[in-house]
């Protein structure tokens, strides 16, 4: 299974970090981000995408996969019984679409659209297992979401008139 | 989402643009107290769940988004839980979303707020859906709704939200109107669960609804149940074996056909994500296509596996867009695994298309291949006939030993050690030697020992050996760890032939001249001059006054271990040669106020030695050492088993033995006259077992009497000792331990504890049966622990020192197959344990496993290493529980036959010594007595009875026979080291002398048993054992 993936910037910045195999405690969570980042970081691009057994919570048998991109590595952490190769290819399917949804997505995107990203991956990836790999369906999956947030937006009941106005107003109201 | 607030746009870019660590936390203090503030306002009431109702949808959302994203960033957040619960009730979706999103994140499973939002999470699951053909608007959102509430329950996964909630997804999933969408998400929902508590689905039950579920034609659907099928399958492998037929018919249609959505096809390829799963989940099967070639093809689905395997081995190519050669190679790598899981029962050709294949992925410049390929091959290397095509690629794969992949290296590292053999061994270990020089510290410390292990393997001249170890240590000595170099002094110890010995010396010798050279060094120079120094000394330069001097000029920068050496060294030294004596005292003068108590020590005794004892007595306490023990794994090796795990290609390889090993184990065993190296083979067959049972039967007169004496097994009631390892063999049985010691309570006390009332235990009438063979198998190497008409317990145990190998066979006697078949050992602190059985086997007590089924007339086994760390008079029990087809349940506890005399070393006195000993040991915490009489029905003592008991102290108890101590045939002597691995201060192993003596009086048909020795445990154990098999012996 998957037992985390973590996104972490070239300056060592998370930029999103999704635990499946728990690791308790934001300082634990925090020193295994900082040592993926280390290890990964110092490896040019023209080694192989693979490092063993580097992250003592997630125990001896964990390997990271990782892909590079411009300013992104993008870090799975899976245990032996996923493919090598598939996990590879399962990222360029994320950054696809991820690349679809945002049209060149760059860092700023993963930044300020954090939940969109956080919904694609749900996606792609559930509780540590592939889900789904086909570009299609995920965008599909995701702009009926976002078709239907809309819809129950716009809905007026009693209560929605204060956020409509709310969202009209935006910045004007001191919050 | 679409109209995402403001606010936390200004926030995050707040965050963004802080200057300092400082800012960015106190910018979120700031917020966080804010937010507390919103959401409890204190001058409001708040609703009953904790909420506050006046907060509007968009601000309860907006504050949400903060929490998560501060969370994310690292920071704690320890409230808001009242208001992610109420998103989560909420109707609105969009609200909806937000709340599962924040519960997934924010919330743990054991959180207690969790059981107050189970029954939402229920509703939305089973949100009905979609009836008819049309999908409504309504319908999409509740799909969505589904999802939501599958999505999050995996996340979380909480014990007790999925015992409350794995019914629904089941259901779910089981629906045909799920939308494919649901399916999927409820497929992959159930894995998580099942994967937290392994016991939810019963496969038997489950495994048709999994076959209808892989008709499925939707490629999404098919993929989310393969990874549920291989989650299954990996928990309990039997019950899933009859959809392998249904999986190769989908790889077929995948990779023959080609038939595939078109969204499916990736890069050109039909769903290689599936296809991955579904060759993954055959490799779970080894014996599939077992009997291809004979024609054994009852439901037609192994040719058409065969088919598919080579096709996809042939058909993949090196494409120029990287994705797509990506995901052919996985589908290729996963297929090759396969062929390594068949193994030898897979056709040659296949196994020969492989090897070739991944001889061209090793030489690519491509890394992620490179580095696959080299991985795997070690994989196919290991199965039989296939080392030899590996071996052509050796100059290939040297090239990426040199690589600067740290990841590249190691696999290389690895695969050079999996085709390492006798052939081609000095030129791999010399690359690997060289190599080592450049080498950076990540990798030097498990090339150190893989290359100790390789040369030691496949050493046809050990010379060469002795000088792989020394160009190791001036290499990388740090990472030369004490095993290593202990290995070297056991093995030129054992191995008197030729002059290696001799060579050693001169080479350490020499070695150890420079004034500068690692503390290693030092430590293998000094124990082998000490040892064989003689060997040299005649030479020129060489003489005992120069090897002190060569020795002693590192003796101020040596630790103080490495010093303790030295002194025994110089002991050595002085007591050859008479112009050491002047040149060793004022060292021993001087240390002798050392401060570490070890060197102390060490010096005082040796230096007052001479006048203490007679001449020939300083002779024998200096004399060279005798050979050592030839340990099964040796500690190389186990530091790799502790570095690898069990499966890595590179354990199994170190732990079979070589030709060359063999070789020279004969050899020595022939210069020392060992019993013949065939028995300390492992029998790999049941046969092989039953043959040596035979052999052993029959030149060993005195057990086989032992073990067809019948004997009355109510006696044992009446024994006088209620300490007696060979009692109290169940619960229940309390009437046997009354008054037994704290030790034997405690064990029998919790294992009754755990006894549930439903499940059937031992019945009383087996017990006397139990005890007898319990007692035989004290003194007997193997034989039957236990056996009713359900299960037949077989105990095969052998023993070096304080290392014992027990094997246990649990073989089914029923005609139906035992379930949940669960092994539980109850690890006693005295013994150091490792434990390896069939799988699901062993009840660890943490992983929850299930058990594993023993289907009818097959046997499952476990394996034991133990290492006694201190005296003992106890024994480790197990219990085992299982149940029948009927779903009767079992639950036997038994106690294994592991007592202190199997760690019984014999030592052989004369009378003299034995009298000496005798009386040392003398006082109330040495001595243990008892006098057993003989029920009055018996046959007397004769002189055969007396035979027998010398044969039982001999053979059973392994005592050393003291000829001449016993003027009579009515009395028994005998000595005996019992060995621990627990170590002293020194670094050596703690050994207890012990001495028995069992005296007759055939008048008054009684025995005494009189053990002696320096623990008090040790004596009574000793006593217990002897009394029992005394009895038998009858």
């Amino acid at each position: 299974m998957i037992k985390g993936i973590i996104i972490v910037n070239n300056s060592g910045k998370p930029r999103l970090v999704k635990f499946y195999q728990n690791v308790f405690g934001e300082e634990k969570q925090q020193s295994v981000i900082r040592r993926v980042f280390q290890q990964v970081s110092t490896r040019p691009d023209s080694f192989c995408n693979y490092l063993e057994g580097s992250v003592p919570e997630w125990g001896e048998k964990c390997k990271l996969i990782y892909r590079h991109y411009a300013t992104l590595y993008f870090v799975f952490a899976v245990d032996a019984q996923e493919s090598d190769l598939g996990i590879l290819d399962l990222i360029q399917v994320f950054v696809e679409a991820l690349d679809k949804r945002f049209e060149n997505v760059c860092e700023l995107d993963l930044i300020f659209h954090s939940d969109k990203v956080h919904h694609i991956l749900d996606e792609i990836v559930m509780g540590g297992m592939v889900l789904e790999t086909n570009i299609n369906a995920i965008l599909q999956a995701i702009s009926d979401q976002e078709r239907m947030h809309k819809d129950s937006m716009k809905t007026k009941g009693p209560n929605e008139s204060v956020d409509l106005i709310s969202t009209k107003l935006g910045a004007g109201r001191n919050w | 989402m679409s109209g995402q607030a403001r606010g936390l746009n200004n926030f995050i870019s707040d965050l963004r643009n802080s200057k300092s660590q400082e800012e960015e936390s106190n910018r979120i203090e700031v917020e966080l107290a804010k937010i507390r503030k919103k959401f409890n306002p204190g001058d409001r009431k708040l609703a009953a769940d904790g909420s506050n109702p006046a907060l509007s949808s968009y601000q309860r959302k907006k504050y949400i988004w903060k929490l998560v994203y501060i969370h994310v960033l690292g920071y704690e957040v320890d409230f808001g839980h009242a208001e992610v619960l109420t998103l989560v009730r909420s109707k609105k979706y969009a609200e909806k979303t937000v709340g599962y999103v924040a519960l997934s994140l924010l919330l743990r499973g054991s959180d207690p707020v969790m059981g107050s939002i189970v029954d939402t999470i229920r509703a939305d699951l089973v949100t009905a859906p979609a009836q008819g053909k049309k999908k409504k608007k309504a319908d999409v959102k509740n799909d969505a709704v589904q999802c939501l509430a599958l999505c999050s329950l995996a996340n979380i996964s909480g014990l007790e939200l999925i015992q409350a909630m794995h019914l629904q997804v089941r259901q779910v999933l089981a629906t045909p109107e799920s939308s494919e969408q649901v399916k999927k998400k409820s497929a992959l929902c159930l894995l998580r669960l099942t994967r937290t508590s392994p016991n939810l689905i019963s496969g038997r039950e489950f495994a048709p609804h999994l076959a209808k579920l892989l008709q499925d034609q939707h490629l999404g659907v098919l993929t989310s149940v393969m990874s549920l099928l291989n989650g299954l399958a990996s928990q309990h492998v039997a019950d899933y074996e009859s959809l392998i037929p249904h999986v190769v018919h989908i790889l077929g249609v995948l990779v023959i056909k080609k038939q595939c959505a078109r969204e499916y096809l990736y890069y050109r390829t039909p769903s290689p994500w599936l296809q991955i799963k579904l060759l993954k989940f055959l490799q779970m099967y080894p014996n599939a296509v077992e009997g291809h070639d004979i024609g054994m093809d009852a439901s037609g689905y192994v040719s058409q596996l065969i088919n598919v395997v080579s096709k996809i081995l042939m058909e993949t190519d090196v494409s120029d867009s990287i994705n797509k050669s990506n995901a052919d190679h996985a589908i290729l790598f996963e297929a090759v695994q396969l062929i390594v899981a068949w193994g030898t029962t897979c056709p040659v050709t296949l196994r020969e298309g492989a090897m070739q294949l991944l001889g061209k992925f090793i030489s690519v410049r491509e890394p992620n291949i490179r580095y696959l390929g080299l991985m795997t091959m070690a994989k196919l290397a290991q199965i039989e006939g296939s080392v030899e095509g590996a071996k052509k690629h050796q100059a290939t794969v040297l090239v990426s030993l040199k690589d600067a992949d740290i990841s590249v290296r190691r696999r290389a590292l690895d695969l050079l050690f999996v085709i390492c053999d006798t052939d081609n061994a000095e030129r791999v270990v010399d690359e690997l030697v060289a190599h080592l020089v450049v080498a950076d510290a990540s990798i030097r410390e498990e090339m150190v020992l893989k290359i100790a292990i390789l040369a030691e393997k496949y050493a046809t001249d050990l010379r060469w050996y002795v000088d792989t170890i020394l160009k190791l240590i001036s290499i990388a000595g740090d990472y030369v760890s004490d095993s290593i170099w202990h290995r070297v002094v056991q093995i030129v110890t054992n191995h008197p032939q030729g002059d290696l010995q001799g060579y050693a010396a001169a080479t350490l010798f020499l070695a150890v001249s420079p004034h500068r050279c690692h503390e290693t060094t030092v430590c293998v120079a000094a124990y082998v001059l000490g040892e064989f120094g003689f060997l040299i000394a005649e030479r020129a330069g060489m003489s005992g006054e120069e090897q002190f001097h060569v020795l002693h000029q590192h003796w101020f920068n040596v630790g103080t271990s490495t010093k303790s050496i030295l002194i025994s060294t110089y002991a050595k030294l002085a007591n050859l040669y008479e112009e050491c004596r002047p040149l060793v005292a004022p060292v021993f003068a001087r240390s002798k106020n050392s401060s570490d108590v070890e060197v102390q020590q060490r010096c005082a005794e040796y230096s007052s030695m001479r006048e203490a004892f007679s001449p020939e007595a300083v002779e024998d306490l200096l004399r060279e050492m005798p050979p050592f023990e030839d340990k099964r794994r040796s500690a190389l090796e186990m530091r790799l088993l502790e570095k690898e795990g069990e499966n890595s290609a590179a354990v199994t390889k170190a732990s079979t033995l070589s030709e060359v090993e063999q070789q020279r184990a004969m050899q020595s065993v022939q210069m020392l006259s060992n019993p013949p190296i065939e028995e300390e083979m492992e029998p790999i067959e049941e046969q092989e077992e039953e043959a040596e049972k035979d052999n052993e039967d029959q030149y060993d007169p005195p057990r086989q009497q032992l073990r067809d004496a019948p004997q009355a097994g109510d006696e044992v009631d009446s024994q006088p000792s209620p300490r007696s390892p060979a009692q109290a063999l169940g619960p229940g049985h309390d009437e046997v331990n009354q008054d037994g010691g704290a030790n034997g309570r405690q064990i029998n006390g919790s294992v009754n504890g755990s006894v549930k009332p439903a499940s059937v235990g031992i019945p009383k009438e087996l017990v006397p049966a139990m005890r007898k063979a319990f007692s035989n198998l004290c003194t007997s190497p193997s034989g039957v622990l236990f056996e009713n008409s359900l299960l037949q317990v077989g105990v095969k145990h052998e023993y070096v020192g304080a290392q014992g190998r027990i094997s246990i066979f649990f073989g089914n006697l029923h005609n139906t197959p035992l379930h949940n078949f669960k092994v539980k050992v109850d690890q006693p602190e005295h013994l150091r344990t490792q434990l390896q059985g069939t799988q699901d086997l062993l009840d660890d007590g943490e992983s929850g496993t299930t058990g594993c089924t023993v289907a009818v007339k097959t046997q499952a086994k476990l394996l034991m290493l133990v290492e006694v760390t201190s005296p003992f008079d106890d024994v480790p029990s197990i219990r085992i529980t299982f149940e029948t087809e009927e779903g009767e349940r079992h639950d036997y506890p038994l106690r294994l036959p592991i007592v202190a005399t199997c760690f019984m070393e014999p030592v052989n006195l004369d009378p003299g010594a034995f009298m000496q000993r005798w009386k040392s040991l003398e006082g109330p915490d040495r001595e243990c007595q008892e006098v057993m009489r003989l029920p009055p029905n018996s046959n007397g003592i004769d002189e055969a009875y007396m035979d027998r008991v010398r044969g039982i102290i001999v053979e059973g108890l392994k005592f050393g026979k003291c000829q001449g101590v016993d003027p009579t045939p009515w009395t028994v002597s005998g000595a005996a080291t019992f060995r621990t691995g627990a170590k002293d201060t020194n670094g050596n192993n703690i050994n207890v002398g012990c001495l028995v003596r069992v005296e007759a009086n055939p008048q008054a048909n009684a025995f005494r048993v009189t053990t002696r020795t320096l623990h008090p445990l040790c004596s009574r154990a000793v006593k217990n054992v002897s009394l029992v098999s005394i009895k038998l012996a009858a």
